[in-house]
């Protein structure tokens, strides 16, 4: 028994049988309309009309030598610049149909059940998980402050402040940090205090020691919410008085 | 000019001389295996006198890249091949004469190749066409894109051709007592 390595192969090796003599093993029947070289040529060249090249194919198909004479010529054409570069603009660089077609015959081997049966058991796995862990009640919560961030002065109107105990006071979005900007008049920066969890600061005196009595101040409060977005007041005032006024 | 005409005849028939022997080194018949580098000689001396007759008119276009080139390789090769194989037979028919009486393993193993192969042939003429043309290519080792190509089919087409062809030519074989 033949091994079974390609199937074909025996078939090839049987086929070309023959093609050492001239008329292919039937001595006289095909030599008067065997295609000259040039004929071959054309026809592996695809420079014949498609029903010569089948005609000669055909002659093949009974004639051994030259099936084995088309090989070579056909071999020697495929290997040709002119062809390569003419196949490459021609035809597509992948045939998708050969493609699929190959791949899904080997899929459908027997050989590769079991692998068919893990990668279903992996699938219906991965189903499962993915809907427990929409299930799960320890997903973070959205922050539920994001529709009011609004941030507002809590002083009162027109403020004056004591250098001394100038409190600043806001209300901002709930869960959020807060950076706080004071700023002259002239908008030349006098403090800023980062990383604030508390709604009021109270500015550091010597911070405002050289700003003169009654200088009007501008204060800003950036909030840093618990999503990473950053939500800035409108600018606020006050006036700088001296505690003994 | 000459030699740079001289530059470019060693260079390029170098690189042809491989491509040729590349080739070859696929597709040449076990017959001819040490013939190959007789025949790939042939074949490059042809295409050089070609090229020199090219050269001496005054064409511009045969550059060795040229399809013409190899064109005339193919020719050249193929020539070879069927003298030898004019002389191989002239050379069996005296080997049977001498060894009518004396039988070989050589040579039954040959004579027997030789009928299966006259079977398998007997076999493609009763396909139906298109599976006799497609099972052909096959069986000379075209690929179903090239098939396609050549005959002008679609590879569908080809892929159905050579799949039902090969077990219709399975069958017929097995009728006759060969089973490949």
């Amino acid at each position: 028994m033949m091994a079974k390595a390609d199937p074909d192969e025996a078939l090839r090796q049987a086929f070309v049988a023959g093609a050492d003599v001239a008329g292919g093993g039937t001595p006289g029947d095909e030599r008067d309309d065997c295609p000259s070289p040039e004929r071959l040529w054309a026809a592996a060249a695809e420079e014949l009309p498609v029903a010569e090249r089948r005609a000669i194919v055909d002659h093949t198909s009974r004639c051994a030598a030259c099936a084995e004479d088309f090989r070579v010529v056909a071999a020697l054409v495929h290997q040709s610049p002119a062809y390569q570069a003419a196949a490459l603009a021609r035809k597509p660089a992948f045939d998708p149909i050969g493609w699929l077609e190959g791949f899904f015959r080997k899929l459908m081997a027997p050989t590769y059940r079991p692998a068919w049966a893990a990668i279903a058991l992996v699938l219906v796995a991965g189903v499962v998980i993915s809907y427990q862990r929409r299930l799960d009640p320890d997903e973070p919560p959205v922050y539920r402050g994001a529709e009011d961030a609004e941030i507002v002065s809590l002083l009162e109107a027109a403020p004056r402040l004591p250098r001394q105990a100038a409190l600043l006071r806001w209300k901002g979005p709930e869960g959020a940090r807060f950076e706080l900007t004071i700023t002259t008049a002239e908008l030349r920066k006098v403090h800023q205090a980062l990383d604030l969890e508390q709604n009021t600061y109270q500015v550091p005196e010597e911070v405002l020691t050289s700003i003169p009595d009654g200088s009007r101040l501008l204060w800003r409060v950036e909030a840093v919410l618990p999503d990473g977005r950053r939500v800035s007041s409108s600018t606020f005032d006050f006036e700088l008085k001296d505690a003994q006024r | 000019m000459e030699s740079q005409s001289r530059r470019i005849e060693e260079s390029d028939f170098t690189a042809l001389r491989g491509e040729l022997e590349r080739a070859l080194r696929r597709i040449c018949p076990a017959w001819l295996l040490d013939r190959r580098e007789d025949l790939i000689q042939s074949a490059l001396l042809r295409m050089l006198e070609s090229w020199r007759r090219g050269e001496a008119s005054g064409e511009k276009s045969r550059d060795l890249a040229s399809s013409y080139l190899w064109r005339v390789a193919s020719s050249a090769l193929i020539d070879e091949i069927r003298r030898l194989r004019r002389r191989r037979e002239v050379e069996l028919d005296e080997e049977v004469e001498a060894t009518a009486f004396v039988e070989g393993p050589d040579l039954a193993e040959a004579a027997e190749s030789r009928e299966i192969g006259k079977a398998l042939r007997q076999c493609l003429q009763g396909l139906v066409e298109a599976r006799r043309l497609a099972v052909t290519l096959h069986l000379q080792g075209y690929k179903v894109p090239e098939a396609a190509s050549l005959l002008d089919w679609d590879a569908k087409k080809v892929y159905n051709s050579v799949h039902r062809g090969l077990a219709d030519l399975r069958e017929c074989l097995k009728s006759r007592g060969i089973e490949r």
